[in-house]
């Protein structure tokens, strides 16, 4: 990954992981993270599948079940972890614009 | 509609005019040696359709999709996974494949350079040589445009990955690629014309030619057939490598045993003796071919059964002539000559062709006590006018070998007969092999 694997997660990643917080088909996630976000963001297949398979590598989700072509996901501790990492991160992000732009006056 | 893509073309079928919007992408499960269906594709391609997304036609990993909702969401969204997946299905694969190329061609160079300094006469003046010397350049410089160009195209990716932004157009060197193709077929062209008369040699090429297609054909039919029983990759490539070896070695073994069995056939040679004879249980061939110094030029002599050879060869840069006159096997105590005459076309090569013919002599002198040494020692060049005459010492003894040498020419000649030549007889080797 361009900015390292998984040190930051991008948008897609982010959804994708936080769909698979209950086990879920692999063609279900688009739909959800579309539904979830308001059509704001938009996964492609070929990013979803490419993403998944980095996860399963990485262990951030598992593989819980394939009947056919349809293979179904959940994720894992460690996939838990790296959202929570992720939501610190975005938190501290606001905090710090947050306290920066009224010590110094607001935003412009 | 396209329908398929080919190794040379795509094939495109008849179908309704729509309003269709196209995507590439790569599948980096599917690859030349990888099973097929590749694992995990027909979740890929469900992924696909569930986007809209059709598969029009792929070829290993590339994949080609067609959608007809325009507003459908691209294939690719993320630019860090694209990215990723890039490098993993046809990035890392092609780098490997240039590099292996670059290395095959740069031990190619290496040999043929080691060729140019140890046998540089017969290098510079073969044209098949120098075809292969003109084969490595185009292919060097598609190697390292191909990796120069993925490379800067990977600086630039992995910059608009970092900004969230779309993946730049990944430009392949098609034009040099298409260059090289020409410019090896113009190579072909110019190898077969370059074997000579002989109709054995051209058919023995021709022949070469089938069996690289028959290989090329088993090895990729034994691949296309271990890609549909599942095969792992690391086995389909193993076997296929190992067919193509095999291929390979039995084809020399099989040369080099045809050409033992057949020491002197008469089809490889590119001129018909004008007559045979038989001597020592052997069938030996007698030539006639014109060549400019004969022993009657320079020896009295009544004798008519003499076989003379000449075989020149051709190329922009030297022109090498060997000529032998030789009396029949059996018929005793008659001179005999032999002589090669180099013409160097380019002048900063003849030092190079000089320093040949110094180091063939010298050869043995490493295993040899000095006074043993073949040495070339310089004699008056002024009977034989020439600009400087070497003359062949063996053991300390002058023996009948020279190496006459003019401005852009040079001539190595041995008269094997007793008497060492005469001023006279040095004039007439001088002025014929200069004039030849």
């Amino acid at each position: 990954m361009a900015r390292g694997k998984f040190q930051t997660l991008t948008e897609q990643m982010f959804y994708i992981l936080l769909c698979l917080r209950q086990e879920r088909c692999g063609a279900d996630v688009m739909a959800w993270v579309a539904e979830a976000t308001g059509g704001r963001v938009a996964v492609g297949p070929g990013t979803l599948y490419n993403l998944l398979e980095q996860f399963l590598q990485a262990g951030y989700i598992r593989e819980t079940k394939v009947e056919g072509r349809k293979r179904s996901y959940v994720l894992t501790p460690a996939g838990q972890e790296a959202l929570e990492a992720e939501v610190r991160r975005l938190r501290q992000l606001t905090a710090d614009y947050e306290r920066l732009t009224e010590s110094e006056g607001g935003a412009p | 509609m396209l329908d398929r893509l080919g190794t040379w073309s795509w094939h495109y079928r008849r179908t309704e005019p729509k309003q269709l919007r196209f995507a590439v992408t790569f599948f980096a499960g599917a690859g030349r040696f990888s099973p097929v269906p590749a694992a995990g594709l027909d979740t890929f391609q469900d992924y696909c359709a569930q986007a809209g997304w059709h598969r029009a036609a792929s070829s290993d990993q590339v994949q080609v999709f067609y959608s007809e909702d325009p507003d459908a969401v691209p294939i690719d969204t993320d630019p860090a996974a694209e990215l990723e997946n890039i490098r993993r299905s046809i990035g890392k694969p092609m780098v490997h494949s240039y590099i292996a190329l670059l290395l095959i061609i740069l031990l190619y160079m290496a040999m043929n350079f080691r060729s140019l300094l140890t046998d540089t006469v017969n290098t510079l003046s073969n044209p098949a040589s120098l075809l292969s010397f003109a084969g490595e350049l185009p292919l060097l410089v598609l190697a390292v445009a191909s990796l120069t160009l993925y490379g800067r195209w990977l600086r630039k990716a992995k910059a608009a990955a970092e900004a969230n932004l779309p993946l730049p157009d990944l430009r392949s060197a098609r034009g040099l690629s298409i260059l090289c193709l020409v410019w090896a077929g113009l190579l072909m062209v110019g190898a077969l014309a370059s074997l000579g008369d002989s109709t054995g040699i051209v058919l023995l090429t021709i022949g070469m030619l089938l069996f690289f297609a028959l290989t090329w054909f088993l090895a990729n039919t034994a691949r296309k057939a271990m890609q549909g029983l599942r095969f792992p990759r690391w086995a389909n490539l193993l076997v296929t490598v190992g067919i193509i070896a095999a291929m390979m070695i039995g084809e020399f073994a099989g040369l080099l045993a045809f050409l033992l069995r057949t020491p002197s056939a008469v089809w490889l040679e590119d001129r018909p003796p004008v007559e045979t004879y038989t001597a020592h249980g052997m069938t030996w061939s007698v030539y006639a071919d014109p060549i400019p110094l004969r022993v009657e030029d320079l020896i009295d002599i009544d004798y008519d059964g003499w076989s003379t050879e000449a075989d020149v060869e051709w190329s922009p840069l030297a022109t090498h002539g060997e000529y032998r006159q030789d009396a029949r096997l059996g018929d005793k105590d008659l001179p005999e000559l032999r002589y090669e005459i180099v013409t160097v076309k380019i002048p900063f090569l003849y030092d190079l062709c000089k320093r040949d013919f110094i180091q063939w002599m010298e050869r043995y002198n490493d295993e040899l006590p000095e006074e043993d040494w073949d040495v070339y020692q310089p004699v008056d060049p002024a009977p034989w006018g020439a600009e400087e005459v070497f003359q062949r010492y063996s053991s300390g003894t002058p023996s009948r070998q020279y190496l006459l040498c003019w401005e852009d020419r040079m001539a190595e000649i041995w008269l094997f007969w007793d008497e060492a030549p005469t001023p006279d007889q040095m004039a007439v080797i001088g002025e014929k092999l200069l004039n030849a």
